[in-house]
């Protein structure tokens, strides 16, 4: 116990214990994707056809904002070279992975991805939704990987508010939220703000959206603001995520 | 010792054994997916009971720390920690088996209850789960859910063992 809680020496057995448990999971799962499945062959044509319109209305929109990224990396570009300093835009890769297993109970909170180790899948790689920030990978076994969600209440990260720039630590309270520690009372800090990665740690890739403020107490007794906020990243409904690479495809403009 | 029970040894059953084992990790990989889990209780604990109950001539600490590693791989909790809470429970139903045979399944129900009970406490103790405001009810209400189940998992297995082996 001791070994596993403070050293992680224990995490090989751990990946043996997660493969040895992977066919129990997926025939536990069997009566959900059945029931998946039925309610899939039941949608109306009409249904499908206003989805495939609304994703290729979602594509078109992407692309052209796409078109603007592009143009705003090599603007960055020329005016770092305007500094005479040397740019760098770092732009990761990503693998679709799709979610297999989602267990939120008051012990832990984590999915379960069917990408593994076989797909250069390991640990420390960070989840993110097309939404933001959903959590990073703790375990991997060859063909499945376990991501601890950011509200686990094991987990935390650097993070900034995006309006302030201000920094602090972001933890999961073991229920649908995250709180904000380290945030003093002179703070502006509003209800709504968003708050991103900071890229500190050199875990979690900076400035992709977490989660957004939705309660701020001020206690007297304390120096800091009590701040909960709602993770932005759709935990709990998405079934497709982006595994994002620690391998960097780094561009570079000197 | 009395009828409650079926007098086997485990070498003549040790398949049902093992397949009621990956049974209930099954059952309880499905509650920790559905939400509602907090009622549930642990099914490899009952069935653990129900054969250390059984077979009197083993300990089945190893069937126990096995379980509990399961377990633990499967609530990402510390490796082990589950593990030693199963083994506690075995101890314990270990100490006092033979009286336990001689309980009527009812009688057993409210022994289970009392376990259960220890399962709760221990793992409020060693994991200071999340828990918000509905949820304290489930969850000490879980060992009662347990004192319900046990009557149906025991005759259940009883039949199983009749019907499967002695026949």
């Amino acid at each position: 116990m001791a070994a596993d809680h403070y050293g992680q020496i224990l995490g090989n057995v751990r990946s043996a214990l997660l493969t040895t448990l992977n066919p129990i999971e997926q025939v536990a799962s069997f009566p959900k994707q059945l029931y998946t499945l039925i309610n899939f062959d039941f949608a109306s044509t009409d249904e499908l056809k206003l989805e495939n319109r609304k994703l290729k209305t979602e594509i078109l929109l992407l692309k052209a904002k796409m078109q603007q990224h592009t143009n705003m990396e090599l603007e960055i570009a020329r005016l770092e070279g305007l500094l005479g300093t040397t740019g760098k835009m770092d732009s990761q890769r990503v693998q679709i992975a799709t979610v297999e297993f989602f267990s939120s109970n008051p012990l832990s909170q984590f999915l379960t991805l069917n990408k593994g180790s076989l797909d250069k899948v390991g640990e420390r790689q960070v989840v993110i939704d097309e939404q933001g920030i959903m959590g990073q990978i703790i375990n991997s076994t060859p063909t499945t990987s376990r991501v601890l969600l950011i509200t686990d209440p094991d987990h935390q990260m650097p993070v900034r508010i995006q309006r302030t720039g201000q920094r602090g630590i972001l933890a999961g309270t073991g229920h649908d939220a995250v709180s904000l520690a380290f945030i003093p009372k002179d703070s502006a800090v509003e209800v709504g703000d968003l708050i991103e990665s900071s890229g500190l740690g050199k875990v979690f890739p900076a400035g992709y959206p977490v989660a957004r403020i939705s309660k701020i107490n001020s206690l007297d007794s304390e120096p800091y603001l009590e701040i909960i906020a709602t993770p932005v990243a759709q935990l709990r409904e998405a079934q497709r995520v982006l595994v994002l690479s620690n391998e960097k495809e780094v561009t570079k403009h000197d | 010792m009395t009828d409650r029970f079926v007098d086997l040894e485990l070498s003549q059953t040790r398949w049902l054994v093992l397949s009621t084992y990956l049974l209930a990790v099954i059952i309880d990989t499905i509650m920790i997916m559905q939400q509602g889990s907090l009622l549930a209780p642990p099914f490899s604990i009952l069935l653990l009971m129900y054969w250390t109950a059984q077979f009197v001539k083993q300990t089945h600490f190893v069937a126990a720390f096995v379980l509990g590693l399961l377990m633990d791989a499967m609530l990402q909790t510390t490796l082990g920690a589950h593990a030693m809470i199963f083994i506690v429970l075995t101890f314990v139903m270990l100490r006092y088996r033979l009286l336990f045979r001689s309980h009527s399944v009812i009688q057993q129900a409210f022994v289970i209850a009392f376990y259960l009970l220890i399962y709760q406490m221990l793992s409020l103790v060693i994991f200071a789960p999340t828990l918000q405001e509905g949820q304290y009810f489930q969850f000490w209400s879980m060992p009662l859910v347990g004192l319900l189940a046990w009557p149906i998992i025991a005759l259940a297995l009883r039949w199983l063992t009749r019907k499967l082996i002695l026949h």
